[in-house]
């Protein structure tokens, strides 16, 4: 079989997001005639809506979030394991994904609204990647990232766990739902939300195209190359931390996207990234939008779900994490 | 213009002093050999010259200018730069390892890969000068130790650089890949380019260098001609009685190991 090129690759992660972005809306637990639906909430008043329009507005801002949010997850985990050239470096393994929850819990907690919540999650994920390279560069060993991100998730892991302790029962229900990971949006209000951090985050990256593809490689030859290495992994890592605490603000810690996408997406794309992190954007932000069609009509036991996305992304990752580590090592 | 170490002293971050000012300089059109015991700082030499290493005092000139005034890509276009050890975490193919040097020599941009057409050409043309075309497609990690390493070079030639700094490019290549090398540094050198090369083998050295260097303990024991370097005087410090000194065929000394 031919190696596919990166445009191809990258078309094709194009048309799975708009396929997924078509056919979602009517997945879930209500069927929707999507003609009625469409045309009524195209040109009818919300109030004249038909129930099929009625739940496809209800679906819409969710998927959009669920858009937004793959595509973030997986961008930051590219970058990141580029930059530490590691495979296994991703929002979730490195804990940033989990210090972001600790700020946003702690944002909530305070009473930050929506759009200054990732502030204190974007804290707490650069301190953790700061932390977490620093920790690496001491212990010398090749696994010591890894290591040094899984120690730093029970740390802030044990955070959360001591906020949900304290927090008010009026914020914990909310919150409970929301540590899994779960894109529940009544609105575009948390998608508009994300939106700015988003447009930061990629612009950041898109500047450095050309020099991560460098730094993937080598970095001390990189730095021969012209590369300033150090002044582009910080910017690199600080953008995959405004992307990861922005998603994770809004929809809470959904794992294994950021982990798994680049592994699907860069056999295709190569390492140049000026097609590999639009690849990853594209194909992240089709396959959450999937997983959680999924979780919103799973069937379980009778009891039709409405299953939070951040349980599916992690049953389906749970195994291929482990795929992922038993390849590495043979 | 040259490429040139003055008094310089170097040493990597929180680590002891290194080298303790040496002199060093390549012309264009030179093929000098930098010789000497493991830990002598020959890789250490290299990346200071490479503008990897920040002096602690004296300093790296490069066209007769500080090289740490000249912005990095402009250092980048005029020296090419070969680390001792480089590993590759992901799967590049050679043709890609190679189009990434290319790139500096402005051949493609961000978007292009091997096969745009802007890129191919000098791919294939730095692939060839070491032997490696055959070998394009082929991840890097999934090569021999002397196939990677002929790809790791001919990426840096894809640079196009003024000044070539490799830090032992011979090192697990066979002697007919070996030779052919050092002939191409040659040419190289005749075309108007100054090379520096690190090896382990003078008798190698002595055939395709203008001048050796031996360093040792971070600092420049002797610099000249192969056959006023070669002698026992000079070897003794590096060799230690591990060698014999004899002519070769072609008279020019051959360093041979000693029983
Ligand atoms: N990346 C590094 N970080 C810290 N110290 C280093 C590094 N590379 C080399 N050194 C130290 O610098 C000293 C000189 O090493 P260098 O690599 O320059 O020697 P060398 O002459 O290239 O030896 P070899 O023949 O083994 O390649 C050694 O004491 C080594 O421990
Ligand atoms: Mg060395």
């Amino acid at each position: 079989m031919r190696k596919p090129t990166p445009r191809a690759t990258v078309g094709l992660a194009a048309l799975l997001c708009l396929a997924a972005v078509f056919v979602a809306p009517f997945v879930g637990s209500e069927p929707v005639a999507p003609l009625r639906a469409w045309s009524d909430l195209l040109t009818l008043p919300r109030a004249a809506w038909s129930p099929d329009a009625a739940i496809l507005g209800l679906r819409l801002p969710r998927i959009l979030l669920a858009l937004l949010s793959g595509a973030g997850l997986a961008v930051a985990g590219a970058v990141m394991q580029s930059l530490l050239r590691n495979p296994l470096a991703s929002p979730y393994t490195l804990g940033a994904a989990t210090a972001a929850s600790l700020g946003a819990f702690a944002g909530v907690v305070l009473g930050a609204g929506a759009v200054a919540r990732p502030g204190p999650a974007l804290v707490l994920a650069v301190l953790d990647v700061v932390l977490v390279l620093a920790v690496a560069r001491r212990s010398r060993r090749p696994d010591g990232l890894v290591l040094a991100g899984v120690t730093l998730n029970f740390a802030f892991g044990a955070g959360v766990l001591l906020l949900r302790h304290l927090a008010r029962p009026t914020d914990l229900a909310a919150m409970e739902r929301w540590l899994l990971g779960s894109l529940e949006a009544v609105d575009a209000g948390p998608s508009l939300a994300l939106l700015p951090w988003l447009a930061v985050g990629f612009t950041l990256l898109a500047r450095r195209v050309g020099d991560l593809d460098q730094l993937a490689f080598h970095p001390a030859l990189a730095e021969a190359r012209g590369v300033a290495a150090d002044a582009v992994r910080r910017e690199g890592l600080l953008a995959a931390g405004l992307l990861t605490a922005a998603v994770v603000a809004q929809a809470g810690p959904i794992g294994f996207v950021g982990l798994l996408v680049p592994h699907v997406v860069r056999p295709g794309t190569g390492l140049r990234h000026a097609w590999l992190l639009p690849g990853c954007a594209l194909a992240g932000g089709g396959f959450l939008v999937l997983a959680d069609a999924v979780a919103r009509s799973l069937d379980w036991f009778g009891r039709t779900s409405d299953l939070p996305v951040g349980v599916v992304t992690a049953l389906l990752g749970g195994p291929a994490f482990l795929a992922l580590l038993l390849r590495r090592s043979s | 213009m040259a490429l040139a170490a003055h008094a310089l002293h170097a040493g990597w971050p929180d680590g002891p002093e290194v080298l303790r000012g040496v002199d060093l300089t390549v012309a264009p059109g030179e093929v000098v050999a930098l010789l000497g015991e493991n830990g002598a700082g020959k890789s250490t030499l290299m990346h200071a010259l490479a503008g990897l290493l920040a002096p602690r005092a004296g300093g790296v000139v490069l066209d007769g200018r500080p090289l740490a005034d000249l912005p990095a890509a402009d250092r980048a276009r005029r020296i090419g730069f070969l680390p001792q050890e480089v590993h590759p975490e992901f799967a590049f193919t050679a043709a890609e390892t190679v189009a990434l040097g290319a790139r500096v020599a402005g051949h493609g941009g961000w978007l292009d890969g091997p096969d745009a057409p802007a890129v191919r050409a000098a791919v294939e043309r730095a692939l060839a000068a070491t032997d490696a075309l055959h070998l394009a497609d082929r991840p890097l990690g999934e090569l021999s130790g002397g196939e990677r390493r002929r790809v790791l070079v001919a990426s840096v030639l894809a640079q196009e650089p003024r000044h070539l700094l490799l830090d032992e490019p011979g090192a697990m290549l066979d002697l007919p890949h070996r030779v052919a090398l050092h002939r191409r540094f040659r040419a190289l050198a005749d075309a108007g380019l100054g090379v520096l090369f690190v090896g382990h083998d003078p008798t190698l050295a002595a055939r395709f260098a203008d001048r050796l260097v031996l360093l040792h303990e971070g600092r420049v024991l002797v610099d000249g001609p192969p056959a006023e370097v070669l002698r026992p005087r000079w070897l003794d410090a590096v060799l230690d009685d591990a060698y014999l000194l004899t002519d070769g065929p072609d008279g020019l000394p051959v360093v041979v190991p000693r029983r």
